[in-house]
Parts: C-alpha cells; sequence; structure tokens
C-alpha cells in the first residue's frame, strides 16, 4: 500500500496497489500500522483527512471490506474526515452494501 | 518403382559428349541411364513417365534456357521424393549453397572423376528408395487414420442413448479409439480407448483391441474379462514380438475405460483401467468424478485392478470421457478439464477448429454419452469442478486465476464486471467451506462446482463441504451490515448482495448461488 501525507493541507492519502482480498489483507495490515506510526512521528499535525484510494483494486472482499471498516473507523475515532475513491462500479457496490456510505464520502470515478 | 534391378538415372546436359560419357559410366555400373539436353525435354519426359520411373536425376548448371537449379526446384514441386546430383563446372559458393537449398543430394564439380560419380549416384538413388518408403508409409498411415476417423464418427442405428465426439489427433493414425456395442435395445456398452504411442504399432493394437472387444461381447464375455484376457495378451504375446526389448520394459499399454449402461434398471457401471477419471453429470448438471485409485493400463502388471463404479442414469444425466491428452492441454491453458471439453464440443458444433487446440502437444479423443429426454435439454452444463483441501485457503488466487481463464474460454463474450463479481462471490463462498466446512484441515475437502445455462445467460456456483454445517442468517448480517459499521462482515452477506439467488442446504454444509450474467 503506497502513502503520501500532504502537511499543507494535512491529507493522508493511501493507495491499494490491486485488490484487497483474505490473500493480502494481513501484510495491508501491518504496512498500515506502519505507515500511521510513521507519519504521526514525523508530523506533528495529525491529519484531518484520509482518501483511501482504491483506483486500482477491481475486487474488494469481505476480508478486504473489513479492513477498510476498520481503517475507517480508527480514523473517524481521530476525528479524521474519510474519502474513498474507486474505479470499479463492483467495489463501490460492495463498500454500500454496508453502512460506509452513510459514514464516509465514496467517490465512484469510473476510467 | 523402377524394374527390381536396375535403376534407372535420367542426365540432362546440352553437352553431348558429357552426358554420354556420364551414361557410360553409369551402363557400366549396371543403371539404365537416359538422356536429354534440355530443362524442358526433362520436364517433359518426369511429366509423361510414371512418377516412380526414375531413381536419379543428373543435371548440368549451365544450359541455354532454363539452368539446372531451376530443374531441381521444379522436382522438388512435382516428384519430391526423386534425388537430384547438380554438375557445374563453376565454383561459384553461390551456386552451390543455392545447389542444396533447392533440394539437391548433391552438386559434383566437373571434369568428373567416375569413382566419386558413382558414389554420389549410389547414395542419390537410395535416398529416393528411403523418401518413397516414408512416402508410402505416410499414405498407409493417412488410409488408417481415415478409417479410424470413420469408426470414431460411425455409431449404431437405434442407439438408446445419444453420443457425441470430438476427435483433434496429432497424426494421421493413433490409438485412441471409441466402441459402442448396442447389447439390447435398453443396454450399450460405450469403451474408449488410448494406446501408448502415436505410430501405426498404436493404431494396430487399438483396432485389434476393438474387433476382440466387438467379438468376445458377441460372445457375452464380461467386460472384465475382456480387459484380463487383453492385459495377459500385451504381457505375454504382444512383448514377445519386440525381442529387442527387455523382459521388464512395458511394449505397448491401454488405457480403457467402459460404460455399460442399462435403461431399463437406470444404472451404469463405470469401469476404468487407466483412463483419465469419468466424469458424470447428474440430470440438473451436477458433476462428480469417478476418482482413480490404484489402477493401471493394460500392459503393465500380471494382476488387473479395474475400477468400478455405479451411477444412476436418469434423463439427461451425461458421462463425458476424454484422453489425457485433454488434461495436458487444460494444464497448459490453466483452465479447467470440464470448461475446455465444454468448448471443444462448442467449436466442433459451430464446425470450426478450435483455436487452442493448436498447443496441444497429444491427441485429444472427446465422448459425451447422454441419456435422452423426449422433450427437455439440459439446463446446465458443468464447467467447473474440483477438490480443494481444508489447508489450501492461501491458494485462492491461484484458484481463480483458473477460474478466470475457464470462465473466459467458455463464454467469450463474458463482461468484465459480471466475471469479476461472479469470481468475488466464487472466492467468498469457497473460503466459507474451506474455513468453516474442512476447518483448514488437509484431510477434509470441498467440491467446488461452477454450471454454465447459456440459454438463460447464468452461472450456477455450489460447493459442497462434509462439515456438520452451522447455522448463519446471512439475510440478518447482510441488514446489520446496512445499519451498523460492523467490521466483521462475512462473505456470504456479499454474495446474497451480488447474487440473484443464494441458498444453503444440508444445513449450511452446501451453498448454492445463481447469477445473471446477461448484458443489460
Amino acid at each position: 500500500m503506497k502513502h503520501q501525507y500532504d502537511s499543507e493541507n494535512a491529507t493522508l492519502q493511501l493507495t491499494a496497489e490491486g485488490d484487497v482480498t483474505s490473500t493480502n489483507v494481513d501484510s495491508m495490515r501491518y504496512e498500515l500500522e506502519d505507515i500511521y506510526e510513521k507519519t504521526s512521528t514525523s508530523h506533528k499535525k495529525k491529519w484531518s483527512l484520509l482518501i483511501l484510494d482504491l483506483s486500482k483494486s477491481q475486487m474488494v472482499d469481505s476480508a478486504g471490506l473489513n479492513l477498510i471498516i476498520s481503517i475507517v473507523k480508527r480514523n473517524k475515532a481521530s476525528g479524521a474526515e474519510i474519502k474513498i475513491i474507486t474505479s470499479s462500479p463492483l467495489v463501490h457496490r460492495v463498500l454500500t452494501f454496508t453502512r460506509l456510505s452513510k459514514e464516509v464520502n465514496i467517490v465512484l470515478n469510473k476510467k | 518403382m523402377s524394374q527390381q534391378n536396375y535403376k534407372r538415372v535420367l542426365i540432362v546436359d546440352d553437352d553431348k559428349v558429357m552426358r554420354t560419357m556420364i551414361g557410360m559410366i553409369l551402363t557400366s555400373r549396371g543403371y539404365i541411364a537416359d538422356q536429354v539436353n534440355s530443362v524442358s525435354e526433362a520436364r517433359n519426359i518426369l511429366s509423361e513417365e510414371r512418377q516412380s520411373d526414375y531413381d536419379c536425376v543428373i543435371t548440368d548448371y549451365y544450359m541455354p534456357g532454363e539452368n539446372g537449379i531451376e530443374l531441381i526446384k521444379w522436382i522438388q514441386d512435382y516428384q519430391p521424393t526423386l534425388s537430384t546430383i547438380l554438375l557445374t563446372s563453376t565454383e561459384e559458393t553461390d551456386v552451390i549453397k543455392k545447389t542444396f537449398r533447392s533440394g539437391a543430394v548433391d552438386c559434383l564439380p566437373k571434369p568428373i572423376n567416375q569413382k566419386v560419380l558413382f558414389k554420389s549416384v549410389t547414395n542419390a538413388v537410395e535416398v529416393t528408395k528411403q523418401q518413397r518408403e516414408a512416402q508410402q508409409t505416410q499414405k498407409s498411415l493417412r488410409e488408417i487414420g481415415k478409417f479410424q476417423n470413420y469408426l470414431l464418427q460411425s455409431k449404431p442405428p437405434n442407439l438408446p442413448v445419444e453420443v457425441f465426439t470430438c476427435n483433434f489427433p496429432q497424426k494421421e493414425a493413433g490409438g485412441d479409439s471409441l466402441t459402442i456395442i448396442p447389447v439390447n435395445k435398453d443396454q450399450v456398452l460405450v469403451v474408449v480407448t488410448d494406446v501408448s504411442g502415436h505410430d501405426l504399432k498404436a493404431a494396430f493394437v487399438s483396432t485389434f483391441f476393438q474387433g476382440l472387444l466387438r467379438g468376445m461381447i458377441q460372445r457375452k464375455a464380461p467386460i472384465t474379462e475382456i480387459l484380463r484376457f487383453f492385459n495377459n495378451y500385451l504381457l505375454n504375446e504382444w512383448s514377445k514380438l519386440h525381442p529387442e526389448n527387455s523382459e521388464h520394459d512395458v511394449v505397448t499399454s491401454l488405457a480403457v475405460c467402459a460404460i455399460q449402461m442399462n435403461l431399463k434398471t437406470g444404472n451404469a457401471t463405470v469401469i476404468n483401467s487407466g483412463f483419465p477419471s469419468a466424469n458424470y453429470t447428474d440430470g440438473e448438471g451436477y458433476h462428480e468424478r469417478a476418482v482413480l485409485e490404484n489402477n493401471c493400463p493394460l500392459g503393465w502388471f500380471e494382476s488387473l485392478e479395474s475400477e468400478h463404479t455405479l451411477y444412476p442414469i436418469p434423463e439427461l444425466s451425461t458421462f463425458t470421457l476424454w484422453t489425457d491428452g485433454l488434461e495436458d492441454l487444460a494444464l497448459a491453458l490453466n483452465v479447467d478439464r470440464m470448461a475446455l471439453a465444454y468448448h471443444l464440443f462448442h467449436y466442433k458444433k459451430m464446425g470450426n477448429q478450435p483455436p487452442c487446440i493448436k498447443k496441444s502437444k497429444d491427441d485429444i479423443l472427446l465422448v459425451r454419452v447422454v441419456i435422452p429426454s423426449d422433450n427437455e435439454s439440459p439446463e446446465y452444463y458443468p464447467i467447473i469442478s474440483e477438490m480443494y483441501s481444508g489447508n489450501e485457503f492461501n491458494e485462492v488466487d491461484a484458484f481463480q486465476s483458473t477460474w478466470e481463464n475457464s470462465l473466459k474460454l467458455v463464454i467469450e463474450d463474458l463482461n468484465q464486471e459480471h466475471l469479476i463479481a461472479f469470481l468475488l462471490c466464487a472466492r467468498e463462498i469457497l473460503l466459507n467451506g474451506l474455513n468453516h466446512g474442512c476447518q483448514g484441515s488437509e484431510e477434509k475437502a470441498c467440491h467446488f462446482q461452477i454450471a454454465y445455462n447459456p440459454v438463460d445467460e447464468k452461472l450456477r456456483l455450489c460447493v459442497r463441504d462434509p462439515g456438520k454445517g452451522h447455522r448463519f442468517d446471512f439475510k440478518k448480517q447482510f441488514e446489520n451490515m446496512q445499519n451498523e459499521l460492523v467490521d466483521a462482515s462475512t462473505g456470504l452477506s456479499i454474495v446474497y448482495g451480488l447474487a440473484e439467488d443464494l441458498k444453503i442446504e444440508d444445513s449450511g454444509s452446501c451453498v448454492k448461488a445463481i447469477f445473471s450474467i446477461k448484458n443489460e
């Protein structure tokens, strides 16, 4: 998972480089912990906006969905606004099965 | 062929002295030597004569009009088995290269050395002989192949079952065969074989077995007895015809699968000796593979243990059999064997050669036996059927890749969104079975099946696990997901949201889902 921090706008962008499924969520979870820790220590100001970019993901399964929800819950708890970007109608559909669509801004950018 | 003891050579040279001298040398050595003075005259005489009247042509390079290389090229097209020798006084390497490229056996410098000429002609005549024998063998193979193909396509009249075949041989003749013997109006025997090798020997063993089978069945011999008899024949008689092999060498083996169908009792017995597992599909398109254990082809060991399995045969139930060439091709294409079988039958129905067959390295014979129904045709055709062990959940990406290739092979215009949604659900249902039903154990396995309904454009997914099942209310879970931000969504809830229909049977140990793949 790639990440980018825009200190001027206090925005952390996380980009999944492919599908978010049972076979890679565990490694993504470790990567995320690392990203949170490094970003928090290197920047005094905590991000106020988290962008989760899933544009390169064609598939998000139940394990992936659970990871995304835990990301959302954790960041909402710390007061950040969350935006999820997807280019796949299927991923959009899976995300909107859940209450996520009421909690965060989900943007479908069809390619 | 030329007269038995005399080889005939045609000498082509505009120089009368030279061609007379060569003629005299060859005549003194027992050859019949005819002479012409130009390429056009040679062409006329070779066109008029019977193809095999000459054993060698010796031609000069430089002649008025057309040169010797042009004649050699013409002979290569017209009589490719006839050897040619070019005479040239030039030392140009270009001419020598062109000579061999055009198909000549030799290129001799002038002036002619008698010994060199004789050696070259002797060799050229031998090459012609070998090439003609090879051509004759090829012709015989083609004839046998035509006959084998006829046997594969021909079906006895008034059969109580429908039989469809696809045959993709690698060579003109081989050892794959299909024999259909109606025992009476209710009973039929279908036997498919695959003999090791792709040569005349394999074709002979295959044809011999078919004849023996027909004869012994007419004499009411049980199929198991016939297999035992032929096993003994291969081991004790056929192998003795090949003294070049050691006592322990397997000279020829024959894999065989026989299906005895009795429509009166509504049962079929499958007998298998070393053949790829028979594929049984019930009337609703659910697939079962008769697992092959401890059995081997005829011609390996003295003791022969053929596998027997009994199946009910309601209307529209099907047996699909294939030779191991199909298994190898499916592996090479990374597709399921059932998907490949469906694809090959589909192309045959359309009258086309499937492009993927070019990647096949072995003969493929595919046979489908269907119990007919008066007014219905099958709704669902199995296209993927695999057993996955409980500890294989980390391999799900590789499984998904095979499913994806298989679906694309069968449904060429499958919409990408439908495909990904279906694959997502297939993963979820399989992982559910591996984790809950098999509890991650290597000893337990899920039966994963995908069937295709081409008329209604639907896919059916069925995963059966050996567990006791568990109560899970995926509808309630789906509602919870929509009302609360739960981070423990289950795969089946997602499937419920994406599938047209989702059913759980046998207390939860069998999950079935239907998907529409119709483009809106």
